[in-house]
C-alpha cells in the first residue's frame, strides 16, 4: 500500500536561506502525523510544497502516488494553511458555497455540503453573517470547515488551533481524533506539543529546514527517558556513578538529593542496570523510569543545533 | 468552465463596487449628456443699437448655422459618440479598476490560495476571470451605447436647419468650421465608440497585469497610472529629441497609440479633419491607421498574455 504523502529530497530556498533543506518524509495512510519545529523552521513552506502552491527546486512529492497540485490529488485533500482567507463581503455559507461550486458541486449539493461543514465546526448559528465581522477563532473554524468541505481522505492542517479559545481547542482536537477514527490521514503542523502527544501516532521535528527526528511518538518519548536510581546513602550513589561511568552510561546527580542518580540508560533496560550494580555489591533502594515529556525532547532536539 | 463561471457570479453579485461601476458609468454619461443637450439647443447673439440690414442677414445666417452645429452631437447616430465620449474617462478608469480589483483582491484576501487548492488549473481560472471582466465592460459599454442611441428620442434637441451649415457666407466663421460638417453615419459613430472601447480594454489589460504582478489592487492602480503618465512624458520627449529616422520609436508607446487610435477613428467617421489632434505634436510621425491599430492590438494581446505568464508559475504565498 502506498503512502498518503511521500516526500524525497525536498529542497526550496527563498533568497540565500534554504527554507526546506532536503526533507524525506513518509506519511502512512490512516496515520495522524505531527509536524513540529520552531518558528521559521520551514513547516508552512513544506506544506505549501505538498499542496503545489509553490514548487520545489529539487526533490519530489507524491500525494497518494500522484503529483501535488493535480486535480485528482487535491480532490482528496483538505487543507488549512496559515491564516484563513475568505471573501470578506460574503457570509460564511456563501463563501463555502462558492468554493463548493468551484469544486464542481451542483448548487443544492454544494449548499448542503456547506451546511454540513459549518455544523461540524460549530458555526451554524453564524452561517449567514459576513465573514469580515468574524473573530480570529471564528475565521479559523471556517478555514477548518473549508478543509472538510469535500470530505477529504487526507487533511493537512497548519496550526489549526491558532487563535481558538480553550473550548475551541478541545473541539478541534476532538474533530481531529474523529477524523483519525474514520480512517482519514491527518498531517498536523503545530506548536502545541500536548496536541501531538494526545493526537499523533507519528511525529517529525524540523529544525532550520532539516528533519532532526522522525518516527513514532512513543519511540521519541522513550529515547528521552531516564532511570532514577536511589540508594540508602550518598556514598553508595557516588560509587554507583563510578561503576556506571566505567560501563559507558551517562549519569547526572539530582539537584538536592545526593543519594539519587539519573541514568541515561537507553538502549539498555532497567534490569540490566540493576544487574550491573548488584554485581558490584550496590543494591538500589528504588528504580524508577522517568518518562520524558515531548517538550523536553523537543527542546533537546531543537536547541543549539 | 461552467462551474468556474457560476462561481464568478457568486463572487461578483454581492460586490457593490462592481455594480456601482457598471451602473454608475452609464448614469454619469447620461448626466453629462443631458447637461450639454440642455445648452446645445440655444444660441444668442447680442447686438446693440441699429444694425445695418446686411449685417442682420449675416447674423441670422450665423445664428442658424451655430444652432445647427451645436445641435449636431445630439442627433442620432452622432448622439452615440457624444454619450460614449462623455463616459470615456470613467469607462477607462472603471475598467482598469475592475480588473485591478477583481484580480488584486484575490491576493490581498488570500483567497487565490483556496481557489488554486480547489481548481489548480490556474490558466483556466484566469481565462474565466478575463471573460467576467470582458462581460462587465461590454455590459457597461453596451448600456452607454444604447443610451446614446435612444437619447435623441427622450432629450430632443432641435436640429435647426442643417442646410444653414453649408451656407457659403458662414464657412470658416463658426465653431470648428474648415472641415466639411455633416451628419455621421451609424457605422462612423460605432467606429468612434468602438475605438473608445478599445482604450478601456487596454486600461483593463495594463491594470490587470500590474495587479497580478504586484498582488494588490491599490498598488496596481497606482502603478498603471504612473506608467501611463511617465510613458506619455517620455514619448513626448523622444518625439521632440530623436532624429527623424528614430521617430517611429515613441509611436510604439501604448498611450501614443491610444490617442491616435481615437483620432484615426474620428477622422474615419468624418468627425475630425486629418492632421489635427495629437498629430500636431512636435515630432509626430503619422502611421497608417491599420499599422497603428495593429501595434495597439499587439500591446493589448501582449499584456493579456503576460497575465497568464505571471500567474502560471507564481508562488502562491498567500
Ligand atoms: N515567500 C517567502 N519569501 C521569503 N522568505 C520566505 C517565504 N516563505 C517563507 N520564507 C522563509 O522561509 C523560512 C521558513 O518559513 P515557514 O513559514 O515555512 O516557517 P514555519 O515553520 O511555518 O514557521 P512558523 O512556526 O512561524 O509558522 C523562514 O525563514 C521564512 O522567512
Ligand atoms: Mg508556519
Amino acid at each position: 500500500m502506498d503512502a498518503a504523502i511521500e516526500v524525497r529530497g525536498l529542497f526550496r530556498h527563498f533568497g540565500p536561506v534554504p527554507a526546506v533543506d532536503g526533507i524525506d518524509l513518509t506519511v502512512p495512510r490512516g496515520s495522524v502525523y505531527g509536524f513540529l519545529g520552531p518558528n521559521g523552521s520551514g513547516k508552512t513552506t513544506t506544506i505549501r510544497l505538498m499542496l503545489g502552491l509553490i514548487r520545489p527546486e529539487r526533490g519530489s512529492i507524491k500525494l497518494f502516488g500522484g503529483a501535488p497540485g493535480s486535480v485528482d490529488c487535491l480532490a482528496q485533500v483538505g487543507a488549512v494553511v496559515e491564516q484563513p482567507a475568505f471573501y470578506p463581503y460574503l457570509s460564511a455559507h456563501e463563501n463555502l458555497r462558492l468554493f463548493a461550486t468551484l469544486a464542481g458541486m451542483p448548487s443544492t449539493t454544494g449548499s448542503a455540503a456547506a451546511d454540513r461543514a459549518l455544523d461540524v465546526v460549530g458555526l451554524s448559528a453564524v452561517a449567514g453573517r459576513r465573514v469580515d465581522g468574524f473573530s480570529t477563532g471564528m475565521s479559523q473554524r471556517l478555514a477548518m470547515a473549508l478543509a472538510l468541505l469535500r470530505d477529504p481522505t487526507l487533511v493537512i492542517l497548519d496550526e489549526p488551533t491558532n487563535g481558538l479559545d480553550p473550548g475551541g481547542v478541545v473541539e478541534v482536537r476532538g474533530l481531529i481524533a474523529e477524523l483519525a477514527r474514520n480512517g482519514k490521514t491527518v498531517f498536523l503542523s503545530t506548536h502545541v506539543l500536548t496536541e501531538v502527544e494526545q493526537l499523533c501516532d507519528r511525529v517529525a521535528v524540523l529544525q532550520r529546514g532539516r528533519l532532526v527526528a522522525d518516527g513514532l511518538v512513543r519511540e521519541l518519548l522513550e529515547r528521552g527517558q531516564r532511570l532514577a536510581v536511589a540508594f540508602d546513602t550518598a556514598e553508595q550513589a557516588e560509587q554507583a556513578a563510578r561503576v556506571l561511568d566505567e560501563a559507558g552510561l551517562a549519569t547526572e546527580p539530582v539537584g538536592d538529593r545526593a543519594n539519587t542518580l539519573m541514568v541515561n540508560f537507553e538502549p539498555r533496560s532497567s534490569s540490566d542496570i540493576n544487574r550491573l550494580l548488584a554485581g558490584q555489591g550496590l543494591y538500589p533502594a528504588e528504580l524508577v523510569v522517568r518518562r520524558a515529556s515531548l517538550e523536553s525532547v523537543f527542546l533537546d532536539l531543537t536547541e543549539g543545533v | 468552465m461552467g462551474s468556474l463561471l457560476r462561481a464568478e457570479w457568486l463572487r461578483i453579485r454581492r460586490r457593490w463596487d462592481v455594480w456601482i461601476i457598471v451602473l454608475g458609468i452609464p448614469a454619469l454619461a447620461l448626466l453629462a449628456y443631458a447637461t450639454s443637450a440642455h445648452s446645445g439647443g440655444s444660441f444668442n447673439v447680442q447686438t446693440s443699437g441699429d444694425v445695418p440690414p446686411e449685417f442682420k442677414q449675416q447674423i441670422a445666417a450665423e445664428t442658424a448655422a451655430s444652432l445647427a452645429l451645436n445641435a449636431l452631437p445630439f442627433q442620432f447616430p452622432h448622439s452615440i459618440v457624444t454619450m460614449v465620449q462623455g463616459s470615456m474617462p470613467w469607462l477607462v478608469l472603471g475598467s482598469a479598476f475592475l480588473s485591478a480589483s477583481l484580480l488584486g483582491n484575490e491576493f490581498t484576501w488570500g483567497t487565490i490560495r483556496n481557489v488554486v487548492l480547489i481548481r489548480p488549473d490556474r490558466l483556466r481560472y484566469l481565462s474565466t476571470r478575463l471573460l467576467t471582466l470582458g462581460g462587465l465592460l461590454l455590459l457597461t459599454f453596451g448600456l452607454v451605447t444604447v443610451m446614446g442611441a435612444l437619447a435623441p428620442v427622450v432629450l430632443r434637441v432641435d436640429p435647426g436647419d442643417p442646410s444653414a451649415l453649408s451656407d457659403p457666407s458662414v464657412l470658416g466663421r463658426i465653431g470648428n468650421p474648415v472641415q466639411p460638417i455633416g451628419p455621421v453615419s451609424p457605422g462612423g459613430a460605432l467606429t468612434v465608440a468602438g475605438s473608445m472601447l478599445v482604450v478601456a480594454v487596454a486600461g483593463m489589460a495594463l491594470a490587470g497585469f500590474a495587479a497580478l504582478k504586484l498582488r494588490s489592487a491599490a498598488t496596481a492602480m497606482l502603478a498603471a497610472g504612473i506608467y501611463a503618465i511617465a510613458e506619455g512624458i517620455v514619448a513626448a520627449l523622444m518625439m521632440s529629441r530623436l532624429p527623424e529616422s528614430l521617430r517611429f520609436i515613441p509611436q510604439m508607446a501604448l498611450t501614443v497609440r491610444i490617442t491616435s487610435l481615437i483620432q484615426d477613428a474620428q477622422v474615419a467617421a468624418g468627425l475630425a479633419a486629418p492632421g489635427g489632434g495629437p498629430t500636431n505634436s512636435v515630432g509626430w510621425l503619422s502611421l497608417p491607421p491599420a499599422v497603428g491599430a495593429a501595434i495597439l492590438a499587439a500591446w493589448v494581446v501582449g499584456l493579456f498574455g503576460l497575465w497568464f505568464v505571471v500567474l502560471r508559475r507564481a508562488d502562491i504565498n498567500e
